[in-house]
């Protein structure tokens, strides 16, 4: 049965524990890779990914079934990534004033030269404040379209451009920067 | 050295990428960028961010699954 179909749909609602086990077999890959360039952190992203399925699963009742299942995953997964973000603050690096001015982003090529190339991705999207690395990670990392960015982030399709676009642009010159 | 028709098309790339504009628009940026050298570089290498970007894939190990799946089920039964 289709993941997206509307009995399992009705199933997830009802919290059937096989649907659910399917889901979360369908899905921990996924939304670990997501949860992971938001947080940076393995042992935050698991333990992110747990609470995220926990809180879907809690929810599941409440789901109105108007986007697929996995936007309504990833949609909570967010949430719980940023509210880490926000109760640790570890995870940002610099502020919006200094990625405004045009010539001072961080030279992070020195220490970094034989990293391979998914720790150069890593190190670069660590560099992204949280709103450009939210949205980047969603499209570019993720795959998910606009308009369900829009969605589920509460920002209009034409304010995700925005910001997707400011975030390849810094995300270009960070990888540029680092050779 | 940048000019306007530069700095007009590096302002439009996300854009083209998400084939979000109108064919006029599209046009303009392809010619834009094949008579420019420096526009047509920015455009590759931001190509080639983004498909480092979507490469770069992380993955638990099996035994993770398992493990966060036991964790995920002990904690409903707990409910």
């Amino acid at each position: 049965m289709h993941l997206n179909n509307k009995e399992f749909i009705e199933k997830f609602k009802s919290r059937d524990r096989e649907t659910f086990s399917r889901i979360v077999e369908e899905y921990s890959d996924r939304l670990y890779n997501l949860i992971y360039k938001m947080v940076l952190n393995r042992d935050d992203a698991k333990d992110i990914l747990q609470n995220a399925f926990l809180k879907a699963y809690k929810a599941a009742p409440s789901f109105k079934g108007e986007s697929a299942v996995y936007t309504y995953l990833a949609s909570i997964a967010l949430n719980e990534a940023r509210e880490r973000f926000r109760k640790e603050r570890k995870y940002i690096f610099f502020d919006l004033d200094i990625i405004d001015s045009e010539k001072e982003i961080p030279d992070i090529s020195l220490e970094k030269e034989k990293e391979t190339m998914k720790e150069r991705v890593n190190v670069a999207l660590g560099r992204l404040p949280e709103t450009f690395r939210a949205v980047l990670v969603l499209k570019d990392v993720d795959g998910l379209t606009l308009k369900e960015i829009a969605e589920m982030t509460h920002i209009t399709e034409g304010g995700v451009k925005a910001r997707l676009h400011r975030a390849r642009m810094l995300l270009k010159r960070m990888l540029e920067n680092e050779k | 050295m940048k000019n306007k028709e530069c700095l007009k098309t590096i302002k439009r790339l996300c854009g083209y990428m998400e084939n979000d504009l109108s064919l006029e628009c599209c046009e303009e940026i392809e010619k834009h960028l094949r008579e420019c050298e420096s526009c047509r570089g920015e455009y590759s290498k931001m190509e080639n961010a983004l498909k480092l970007c979507r490469k770069s894939r992380e993955a638990l190990s099996e035994e993770e699954k398992m493990i966060i799946k036991e964790n995920i089920f002990k904690l409903i039964e707990k409910e």
